[in-house]
């Protein structure tokens, strides 16, 4: 799915997260979008996922308007457990499979195990390690077009950490699936993303194709980090 | 199972606890009543039967915290980043706790319905004999039928009302950051006073519709009132899917 953002500016309170935004994600690749705490990386997923208006700016998905219709292709994965802490794991895909076109169950029962959960845990009785899993198996049990993972490896024990990425690996669907994926832990992504943004104080620092920008800069996408965002 | 029956049964299953203490302790004022009644007198404890009546208000808390619930439980990505229109995401919040209205209604009213028989067939002796005209309502005019329309206007009308109020508070708690517990009374206060404000020239400009509406035309005149503080709540219930569906932020 192509994700065409102009111009997009979100303030909170008169002070702007997002200033004046303009980028286009290319379609079917892993984009990193890293920058510091307060870079405004979660506010862009969120406009794009459809959860918050922006102030100023639009998005177009594949030329849509975000809205529900584009809401049905996204797996959103937030920075915070969303989940609601009173269903079992079972009960929440089960809740979320109504809602996603082309849900498969037995896929999901794949994942839940590669993730190694248990469908009849309490999700307030899972740890933060168990729950970013979870959300890893509520994005790919399904066909999803775009992905997009807010901070995923954010508080996560190293051998959640390795899972995750595995099953990123393993699940991504290579020219179907856009998988946008923000970050301030780049060493963890440094081989999995294709295409940079850098974002600094809600602008756009730096962009381009990995490769390019590590020939470029003739260094780790790491090092460009420190270089322009720090 | 469709997007919105699935919403609709997660929102029943979220206001479980809430429910199942309404519901019981309705059901239990019932057998309280029924119990006594059972002799064939009239009982004080029979009072009890209006106190099921009084769940307005608490259903319209149950409503603000079911939504306002979605922040507080960190749960407000999940919920609106769902591929349905915001309106639905509200409404079958709304559904749920109307479902819960209704129960606690129709537990109650029919407690009032054999009671209300009850007394009528206790007096039946003091009446003209048959033959004379609408022997079971002639005591007071007022019969069965009478009796579920008026507690269903009332009890439907205030809910209505109610609940409109609590959707615009909550939402506007969605939206602002602070100030919340004065929002809330606010608007309460403030939709209310707005609501009796309006009220004689709008029930005077319906009054005159409703007189053919009703069985009993006694009960024409408070009909007026009910359909009007329906419609306010539905007027407010609008505009708090308005500003949710415009402002509201995860």
């Amino acid at each position: 799915m192509r994700v065409e953002v102009d111009n997009l500016w979100k303030r909170y309170r008169g002070t702007p997260a997002l200033r004046g935004v303009s980028l286009g994600f290319a379609s079917g690749c892993v984009t990193g979008v890293l920058g510091e705490n307060g870079s405004g990386k979660s506010t862009l997923f969120r406009i794009i996922a459809g959860v918050t208006r922006p102030s100023d700016g639009t998005v177009h998905i594949d030329g849509r308007d975000v809205g529900p219709l584009t809401r049905g292709e996204t797996a959103y994965l937030p920075e915070t457990d969303s989940f609601y802490a009173w269903m079992s794991v079972g009960e929440q895909l089960d809740f979320l499979a109504t809602f996603y076109h082309g849900w498969d169950p037995d896929k999901a029962r794949e994942l839940i195990d590669f993730m190694k959960l248990t469908p009849g845990h309490r999700i307030s009785e899972l740890s933060q390690g168990q729950r970013a899993r979870l959300k890893i198996v509520a994005a790919f049990a399904w066909p999803s077009r775009l992905v997009v993972m807010d901070e995923p490896f954010n508080g996560i024990d190293p051998p959640s950490r390795r899972r995750i990425l595995q099953a990123l690996v393993r699940e991504y669907r290579v020219d179907t699936q856009t998988i946008l994926l923000s970050t301030h832990m780049v060493d963890e992504v440094e081989e999995l993303v294709e295409h940079v943004v850098y974002l600094r104080d809600g602008q756009i620092a730096l962009q381009g194709r990995a490769d390019d920008l590590r020939q470029q800069k003739g260094g780790s996408l790491s090092e460009i980090f420190e270089e322009v965002v720090l | 199972m469709s997007p919105h029956i699935a919403l609709y049964l997660k929102e029943l299953k979220g206001i479980r606890l809430v429910s199942a203490v309404l519901v019981v302790a309705t059901v239990a004022i019932v057998l309280v009543v029924l119990n006594d009644a059972s002799d064939g007198g009239v009982h004080a404890s029979m009072v009890l039967l209006f106190l099921p009546y009084l769940s307005p208000p608490v259903l319209a808390g149950v409503l603000i915290h079911s939504i306002t619930q979605e922040w507080s439980g960190n749960t407000q990505h999940q919920w609106l980043a769902l591929p349905v229109p915001r309106a639905a995401l509200l409404l079958t919040k709304v559904a749920a706790v109307l479902t819960l209205a209704a129960a606690v209604f129709l537990v109650d009213t029919f407690a009032v319905h054999m009671i209300y028989e009850q007394v009528l067939a206790t007096v039946e002796g003091f009446l003209p004999p048959p033959g004379f005209p609408s022997s079971r309502s002639a005591p007071t005019g007022f019969d069965a039928q009478d009796l579920w329309a008026a507690a269903l206007s009332m009890y439907g009308s205030i809910t209505v009302l109610l609940l409109g109020l609590g959707l615009a508070a909550a939402t506007l708690k969605t939206v602002a950051s602070r100030f919340l517990g004065l929002i809330t009374v606010s608007v309460f206060l403030g939709g209310l006073w707005l609501t009796s404000w309006f009220a004689p020239s709008v029930t005077g400009m319906i009054g005159t519709l409703e007189t053919g509406a009703m069985y009993n035309p006694n009960l024409a005149a408070a009909f007026d009132g009910y359909l009007y503080m329906t419609f306010m709540g539905v007027a407010f219930g609008a505009a708090g899917i308005f500003i949710f569906d415009r402002y509201a932020d995860a």
